[in-house]
């Protein structure tokens, strides 16, 4: 990164805030009784509040946001997971849960100092020259201090990880896999596919807690996103280990503070604006093309894009950081989002729509088009708001699209993979920043704009391999062949399935048929067995039977003629009506 | 042969080796007994272990890799083939035996000379020009001689198999073949297909006993590689029999030694590595494409490639030898295993899940798309890992996907196929080789870049019968239109009569359901009068005792007594039920079309 890129600055250094040193080793240790003492408190607190009918939404938000703040680390990331779902918990919840924020604790930087001297193997001062010892950031998993390498002078961030994580995330893991195993064993809101949130959760872990993910990611990153003029600080990866991350320092205005400043300076923006040549609209659509650009092309994306991780640096040049946590898409997945996205830019709304429920994974048996219709109805009220520059970003942005879809979905019991989440994410958080950057745009413009950039790159791509792709075309000459071979198959196979499904039609209908006249002619000789007896009892009939036999006659209770009637009638209707249907079944269709 | 100068320099002296001891005599005598007390002791040696609070994992599995030593080839390859299948593959000791070696005694040389000259047919000393007495390798039933060609001047070796090589199998195959009986009659764990793995261990014993097929795998595979850095050792027909095979000896250093130095003396392995031009890099790379060649281009491959039976030659140079289990498979599931590896390379997961569906001969009735998501979940995890590079090989390497995946398909019930056990010993091995020889080794890239070689080798190798490909598709073409009008007939008949029965299902199953209502209705109008008559007795003074009789009258008095308008209400519900029953059988009774083409939601 070079000097002339780095910008004036927005706010005076000297606000940021001091970060609080928690320096307390025994956290760990009554871990399990704490957790099971607060779980219950929580859990007995909730019913309290239910039983006396005052459970809001917002207020279980706020009791699980304490609760999960209190336990720290992997709680923090299940309720931000959980915040992620407004189409399965109520929204006042989500919003609850997605303001939990890493606690900013440091902890010693003695000890940060030892971390890094074992894991590097060598003392502090031979690797670097300079060495801060206030931590410049911290987060749950580890707080980051600024230095200079010795070597070339460059100026670095180091990342340590907090001692004693990889205990507490075992042991928490333990726990809640324990949990939420409970859950899915008594299927308690089996919507929620508590197993795959569990895997979800584990896979965000493994990967923050190792350092070594995060520096391949960076790296993969930085490759990809220097062709969307987009920088990511170089890694120094001799100094990279699992505990430890050294980077470039970045010099530059946070988006954090530039939204601040919108929010309460905007006088103070204007010269900023053209002392360091920035212009938001530019800014804006770079951050949004790229984010959609790294999404579909690179598949690979940058999943937490919130204000503190982008930094503006002169002439429109933007700097991304923190690869913790970056998603790809599955293929097959991608291409149906694509679809639908490029239908909705196009206006195309049922096709989007349909196209849309073809993401979830399974579909329920019920009739889908109140549902559709529901979808539609809000999608052209986003569509005529988009033209409207007055009306507030949130409203007319891709996330609230998407949100409005998932929820419609799951009211309908459809509900789309976890994995999936990781984009709509990625939408939310980038919205807060595209919001203030380019207020009054329209995003179908904007989208379209995207495609047609991304058609020329794909066009310019396929020109790349033509010539591999003329020699490739010589293979249609095989097509006849193959397309006959096929035939040969297909034909058989399909007058094989012709004929065993006729056979087994067949032979089911006259299975019934033959089970339904067999009852037809039961209930026959039941009503004439019946009426024999009725004439035996009323009109003394013997038929010339033997005393035997008349004697056990005699036996059956005797009946008056209305009741035999009654008797004798069902029966021969029930006889005509089976013989009916029996003969219906034998017929050929 | 191999030229003079890919000879590399000694990695190993021979004394550093563990000399071959001497064989037991008659090992098949008690050989029930044998293996029960064998796994007997296993068994309490391990609660021994345990009592005494030093039971470890590594303590563990050398016992278990020591015990398997002692029973033998069978039972070390019926153990290796059902841990394909499990989800063992996932873990170190899984791994590691599949690297287990089958170690036997040597046998007296009298014993063996008089074998080798039966089947040679003349004098030992005619052919070769010495012979060393004491073999450098043996197994249970072989054993295998460094000799010098008398008329070829040539180092050779020769395998020579043990004089009771048939009756271990013969036995072993039968205690094997009771506890499958057994297993199968209790239907313990049905999925693991007994009965098929048995054919597959059958098949081993054919290959084994009779040296032709090896030396005949030998022979095509050296064909194959011809264009290789692979070599593989030349066989000698004129002295090869079914019971002796001589072939090329290759003077070069083992995989597996260069493992046990790695371990031992890295110092030494990387002056050697300097001295003989070797880059384990380079040579992971090229077992790599030589494997995925073999299995996708030749559609025939080394399936018992592992440490010990690959040589390090100089120029990162390769020797193959052992070819003891050649593998291939049937042109369709080639298409599909390849198709499925491609798709999981460029990430395109939910095709690669119906592909390996497509795989199985028999999918088990179950919701095909959780197992799905389960299987992309496994594979996504791979994805995420294969990019690190600082990650241990094992963890992410494909057999550990692979082991994986078999815990998903083994929860779901899918049944094992022990068609494909040689393909997937095939990738475990060649995940073994690359764990040690480059553990930075990027998987996935690895594929995409042999698939993009190989379709670039297809096309170019196919652009020459040009002429003869347009000359069959012209034909094909002529007959074309006939076929598909042929086809299009059998599908449009296909079609209406599906559509036919469709429909005819559902009427009959109407005409069924409306004459349930029928005999509701009925049922109904009988109540309804029986309890009009009723009303009319009690509050009218009708006297119908001689239409209902007596016996009904006394029915009668069952109903219980109220007021006029309660009557009334029960009346009318009565009737509305027998109105309302009587609609519905109408409403079944009559036929309705096209009623059920928009219950499906239609999305196109």
């Amino acid at each position: 990164m070079r000097e002339e890129w780095i910008p004036t600055q927005l706010i005076a250094r000297n606000t940021r805030p001091e970060i609080p040193i928690d320096d307390r080793a025994h956290r760990y240790r009554f871990r399990h009784f704490a957790l099971l003492g607060r779980g219950l408190g929580l859990v007995a607190h909730l019913l309290f509040l239910k039983l006396t009918g005052r459970l809001k939404p917002v207020k279980t938000g706020q009791l699980l946001c304490a609760f999960c703040q209190k336990m720290g680390l992997l709680w923090i990331k299940l309720g931000q997971l959980l915040a992620m779902r407004p189409d399965l918990l109520s929204q006042e919840l989500c919003d609850e849960l997605a303001r939990l924020q890493d606690r900013a604790l440091g902890f010693a930087p003695e000890q940060a100092r030892l971390r890094i001297e074992a894991e590097l193997g060598a003392p502090l001062n031979e690797i670097f020259s300079e060495f801060e010892d206030k931590p410049w950031a911290a987060a749950s998993i580890g707080q980051v201090h600024r230095a200079r390498l010795r070597k070339n002078g460059a100026r670095v961030v180091i990342k340590v990880r907090r001692p004693g994580m990889q205990r507490a995330f075992v042991r928490d893991m333990q726990l809640i896999r324990g949990g939420l195993s409970l859950l899915e064993r008594l299927s308690v809101l089996p919507f929620m596919h508590w197993n795959e949130l569990l895997w979800e959760l584990n896979q965000v872990f493994v990967e923050e807690l190792d350092y070594r993910y995060e520096v391949h990611n960076q790296m993969r990153l930085r490759k990809s996103l220097a062709r969307h003029q987009i920088m990511v600080p170089r890694v120094y990866r001799r100094y990279c280990t699992t505990k430890v991350l050294v980077m470039e320092f970045v010099d530059g205005v946070s988006m954090v503070d530039y939204l601040y400043v919108v929010a309460n300076q905007p006088h103070k923006l204007d010269a900023w604006h053209r002392e360091n040549e920035i212009d938001p609209d530019v800014v804006g659509r770079r951050l949004l093309f790229s984010f959609l650009r790294q999404v579909f092309e690179d598949k690979l994306f940058h999943a937490d894009l919130h204000p503190g991780n982008i930094y503006l640096m002169r002439n429109n040049r933007l700097v991304l950081l923190d690869f913790g946590s970056i998603g790809t898409l599955e293929r097959d997945l991608l291409r149906k989002y694509d679809a639908y996205l490029e239908a909705l830019a196009k206006g195309e709304f049922a096709k989007a729509i349909d196209i849309f429920v073809l993401i979830a994974p399974r579909l329920p048996s019920t009739n889908l088009a109140p549902m559709k219709e529901e979808l539609m109805r809000a999608l052209s009220s986003w569509k005529d708001r988009c033209h409207v520059p007055e009306i507030s970003y949130k409203e007319k942005s891709a996330g609230w699209v998407l949100d409005t879809m998932t929820k419609a979905l799951a009211r309908h019991g459809i509900t789309i993979q976890w994995s999936f989440f990781k984009v709509l994410r990625g939408w939310t958080t980038l919205d807060t920043s595209l919001r203030d950057l380019i207020p009054s745009r329209d995003l179908p413009g904007l989208m379209t704009a995207y495609m047609k950039q991304r058609r020329t790159r794909e066009m310019q791509q396929v020109m790349g391999q033509l010539p591999a792709d003329l020699l490739r075309l010589q293979n249609l000459v095989d097509y006849p062949v193959e397309q006959a071979e096929m035939g040969i198959y297909r034909g058989a196979n399909l007058r094989r399935l012709a004929q065993v499904f006729e056979g087994t039609t067949n032979r089911v209908s006259r299975l019934v048929a033959a089970s339904f006249g067999f009852f037809s002619a039961a209930f026959l000789v039941g009503a004439a067995a019946g009426t024999g007896l009725c004439l035996y009892q009323l009109a003394d009939f013997n038929y010339g039977l033997d005393m035997e036999t008349l004697r056990n006659l005699a036996r059956f209770p005797k009946l008056d003629l209305q009741v035999w009637l009654l008797i004798n009638g069902f029966l021969a209707y029930s006889s005509f009506s089976t013989g009916l249907l029996a003969q219906r079944f034998r017929q050929q269709e | 042969m191999i030229p003079d100068h890919l000879i590399t320099t000694r990695l190993i002296q021979a004394t550093e080796r563990t000399p071959v001891p001497p064989a037991t005599e008659r090992p098949w005598r008690m050989r029930g007994l044998f293996v029960a007390s064998r796994l007997i002791l296993l068994w309490l040696g391990d609660w021994w272990l345990r009592l005494r609070g030093r039971r470890t994992r590594l303590r563990r599995m050398q016992r278990f890799e020591r015990t398997l030593q002692h029973l033998g080839m069978v039972w070390i390859r019926v153990v290796q083939t059902l841990s394909l299948r499990g989800s063992l593959l996932s873990t170190p000791v899984g791994f590691a035996i599949q690297d287990l070696r089958d170690l036997g005694g040597a046998r007296p040389w009298p014993q063996m000379k008089e074998i080798l000259e039966a089947e040679l047919g003349r004098p030992v000393t005619d052919v070769f020009e010495e012979i060393e007495t004491h073999p450098f390798v043996a197994t249970t039933v072989s054993q295998t001689h460094r000799a010098r060609l008398k008329e070829e001047e040539e180092w050779v070796a020769v395998k020579i198999q043990q004089p009771y090589a048939k009756d271990i199998f013969e036995h072993d195959l039968r205690l094997i073949s009771r506890v499958f009986s057994v297993l199968k009659m209790l239907d313990i764990m049905p999925g693991m297909r007994w009965d098929d793995l048995f054919h597959e261990l059958r098949e081993i014993q054919i290959r084994e006993l009779n040296y032709h097929y090896e030396a005949a795998s030998l022979r095509r595979l050296s064909q194959n590689l011809v264009m290789e850095p692979v070599h593989v050792p030349q066989v000698y027909d004129a002295y090869s029999s079914g019971r002796v095979l001589v072939m090329e000896f290759i003077q070069g250093a083992l995989l597996s030694d260069f493992i046990y130095l790695s371990r031992t003396d890295p110092r030494r392995l990387q002056l050697w590595l300097r001295e003989n031009n070797i880059d384990p890099k380079l040579l992971a790379q090229r077992l790599f494409r030589s494997v995925y060649r073999q299995v996708f281009e030749d559609n025939f491959f080394h399936g018992d490639l592992h440490t010990a039976n690959i040589i390090l030659l100089r120029d990162s140079r390769i020797g193959v030898i052992e070819c003891r289990s050649a593998g291939s498979l049937d042109r369709e599931s080639l298409a599909k295993q390849r198709h499925f590896l491609d798709h999981l390379a460029r990430g395109e997961l939910d095709t690669a899940a119906e592909i390996y569906f497509l795989l199985a001969t028999q999918l088990p009735r179950v919701d095909l798309n959780i197992v799905k998501q389960k299987l992309i979940r496994v594979w996504r995890t791979w994805e995420t890992r294969v990019h690190v590079t600082e990650l241990p090989y094992l963890e992410k390497s494909l057999s550990y996907t692979i082991g994986r995946m078999n815990r998903v398909l083994y929860g779901s019930q899918f049944a094992a196929q022990w068609a494909f056990s040689k393909l997937t010993g095939a990738w475990v091995h060649l995940d073994l080789a690359l764990a040690n020889l480059d553990p930075a080794f990027n998987y996935q890239r690895g594929i995409l870049n042999y698939m993009e070689m190989g379709e670039r080798r297809h096309v170019t190798t196919n652009i020459g019968n040009l002429p003869g490909r347009v000359g069959a598709a012209l034909v094909a073409l002529h007959e074309f239109p006939r076929k598909m009008e042929e086809y299009n007939l059998l599908r449009e008949s296909l079609m209406r009569r599906q559509a036919q029965v469709v429909q005819g299902s559902a009427s009959k199953l109407d005409a069924v359901i409306a004459a349930l209502f029928g005999l509701g209705s009925m049922v109904f109008l009988t109540i309804f009068v029986f309890l009009a008559s009723i009303f009319c007795m009690r509050f009218y003074d009708f006297n119908l005792d001689v239409l209902l009789g007596p016996q009904l009258v006394e029915l009668s008095t069952v109903v219980p007594r109220f007021g006029q308008p309660a009557w009334l209400v029960v009346l009318l519900i009565v009737l509305g039920l027998q109105r309302f029953t009587q609609r519905l059988r109408k409403r079944f009774s009559t036929r309705e079309y096209g009623s059920h083409s928009d219950a499906a939601p239609s999305l196109d």
